[in-house]
């Protein structure tokens, strides 16, 4: 049996995270599981970057390191405007829907009224 | 001068649009971010003429080597030819649209959020333009996304939140998937230069692996047909000067990377295979891209969808770009300017009917050009240089292509460019047509509209026809400079 090094192991839970992160993103309707698996991927590719820090067993590389950090700054920009977003969306949502259920309930209302009014 | 003081005005390049973004951010008045904004447009549209006339002069790039650490480990800023026009071009742009908007947000709050983002917008795609790092593009890749986001959300409405949603979760996952290209080139050949990576590229498996991640992750950016589908309701839905800028270079920033890579950085791994698939697709975008354009409902959706058809062209010429490479970046590059200058003088002068009118159904624009008539000129003259009448840019641009393809012995291009000119004055004519039948109705419009804010959008159909008239002088400085 070969013996895994640090590096090998990296890289394959990055391809088995990067396999999740797009079945969750390309699979499921709910925008914010979508913004979730786009995180997950992005972890992936920073497991990829930190792998390749650590090709060499006497010295690591600080460069990978800088692109994640910088990596994670990003993405951190990215999500929090994705959920700011978001929330803008659902409170139009929200307030359509209000909007429908009032006329429903004023519809209702009157129809009630008509037929209470034929009954009389 | 100095060639050092030109080397220090790409620090400009990036440092005075992020400081114009601060001071709009920072300022409460609007007037304020009026002068600030017109201000510095016209200062860089000063450093980026200075900066191309020194390169085709000179016939050497400007380089910038940050904090003087020298690559692999440090970051270079590299101005050659090609990123030198682009940058002219964003300049040149970027000035019209800041005039526009002056005008264009009137009493509306949007405005004290626009100039900051905008700002922003400006100095990402100057970074895109500059840098020559492929981790330092990807920064200015993503702030570039952001930004057009932002932009796009700005509008408010339910519709334009939903449309920078979608466009935001496409954009990360573009840039992502470029990440993961970057991180595979730089497992296997440790630099993150983009010299230093075309020296040492060669035809292996993670190479392809990378360039595949890549394309993927910019064909998503460029909105090349099959992945389009972000592409109509993001950029429809922005306010005019979002939609002018979006169209005209924030696609081309995403072509630019992806045309450095294919055949600058990565060609070693370049097939005939691949790039034919590449040149298919892009035929397929002219089509379907023209056809939708033709059946929108809507004008900014018709300008939207003729962008997506329009982007078929740039792709269409990967193919070409294997047998004539000289003759086909020129016109590659030619092609992105005409459709840069011609595009963003359409989407505003569109916004102008639709402010006018108060609305843009295509249907209820009868007689429009009565009422309007700079802004139905413009899209007339952006129209003649779309479909590629001469003596428009356009037509240099599409002659160009046609040469190329002859020239190379694939004539199957030919055919399909002829029939995206077809399609496009079938689609322009459609709108034109409408605009110049008299309405039975009693009109409703807003007659005494002031169009003196089209005052920048009629110097970029200007630039349109003169590219057109001094054709020459333009693709020799171009060719020149390879």
């Amino acid at each position: 049996m070969i013996l895994m090094t640090q590096s090998m192991l990296f890289s394959l839970c990055a391809v088995l995270l990067l396999a999740i992160g797009l079945i969750g993103f390309l699979l499921t309707s709910d925008f914010l599981r979508k913004l979730l698996a786009l995180n997950v991927i992005g972890m992936a590719i920073f497991m990829v970057l930190i792998a390749a820090a650590n090709n060499d067993p006497n010295a690591v590389d600080p460069l990978p390191h800088a692109m994640v950090l910088t990596g994670i700054v990003v993405a951190a920009a990215g999500t929090a405007l994705g959920l700011n977003l978001a929330s803008k969306i659902v409170k139009f949502a929200r307030s359509i829907q209000g909007e429908n259920t009032a006329i429903e309930n004023k519809k209702s209302n009157a129809t009630q009224d008509s037929s209470n009014g034929q009954t009389d | 001068m100095h060639s050092s003081f030109y080397a220090i005005s790409i620090a400009l390049l990036l440092t005075l649009p992020l400081i114009a973004a601060i001071l709009c951010f920072v300022v409460n008045s609007i007037k304020v971010k009026r002068y600030v904004s017109v201000l510095f447009a016209i200062v860089l549209v000063f450093i980026c003429v200075a900066q191309a006339s020194y390169v085709f002069e000179n016939n050497e790039p400007l380089q910038l080597v940050v904090g003087e650490w020298l690559p692999p480990l440090g970051i270079k800023l590299v101005v050659d030819g090609f990123s030198s026009v682009m940058l002219l071009m964003t300049s040149i742009i970027g000035l019209a649209i800041t005039f526009y908007s002056t005008h264009y947000f009137e009493n509306d709050d949007k405005e004290s959020r626009f100039w900051s983002l905008w700002w922003f917008l400006i100095t990402a795609l100057f970074g895109v333009f500059v840098s020559s790092d492929i981790f330092n593009t990807y920064i200015m890749l993503e702030l570039l996304g952001l930004a057009s986001v932002s932009l796009i959300a700005i509008q408010g409405t339910q519709k334009a939140l939903q449309a920078s949603y979608q466009y935001l979760l496409v954009g990360l996952l573009g840039s992502l998937l470029y990440l993961l290209g970057v991180a595979i080139i730089y497992r296997t050949y440790g630099v993150l230069d983009n010299e230093l990576i075309a020296q040492l590229a060669q035809n292996n498996l993670s190479t392809k692996l990378a360039l595949a991640f890549i394309t993927l992750g910019m064909m998503m950016k460029c909105a090349l047909f099959p992945l389009h589908f972000w592409l109509p309701e993001a950029h429809s839905n922005a306010s005019a000067p979002v939609s002018a800028i979006l169209s005209a270079l924030v696609i081309k920033a995403a072509f630019f990377i992806l045309f450095k890579f294919w055949f600058e950085m990565l060609t070693p791994v370049v097939t005939v295979l691949a790039v034919s698939l590449i040149g298919c697709l892009g035929a397929a975008a002219i089509v379907y891209g023209s056809y939708r354009a033709f059946t929108a409902p809507r004008l900014k959706l018709l300008v939207a969808y003729s962008t997506v058809a329009q982007i078929g062209y740039l792709f269409v010429a990967f193919p070409l770009m294997i047998v004539t490479p000289e003759i086909t970046r020129t016109a590659v590059i030619y092609f992105i300017v005409a459709h840069g200058c011609a595009k963003a003088a359409m989407f505003l002068s569109a916004g102008t009917i639709q402010k006018a009118v108060g609305h843009d159904n295509l249907a209820d624009l009868k007689g429009i050009a009565v009422h309007l008539p700079l802004s139905i000129f413009i899209f007339a003259v952006t129209s003649a240089s779309l479909i590629g009448l001469p003596p428009s840019g356009g037509f240099i641009a599409k002659w160009l292509m046609l040469n190329n393809a002859v020239q190379a012995g694939q004539w199957w291009w030919v055919v399909t460019l002829f029939i995206g000119g077809l399609l496009a004055s079938a689609y322009l004519f459609r709108v034109l047509n409408l605009a110049f039948t008299t309405s039975e109705q009693e009109s409703l419009l807003d007659v005494n509209y002031s169009e003196k804010k089209l005052l920048g959008a009629a110097g970029l159909a200007i630039i349109t026809i003169i590219i057109g008239l001094n054709a020459i002088w333009l693709t020799s400085m171009i060719a020149s400079s390879a």
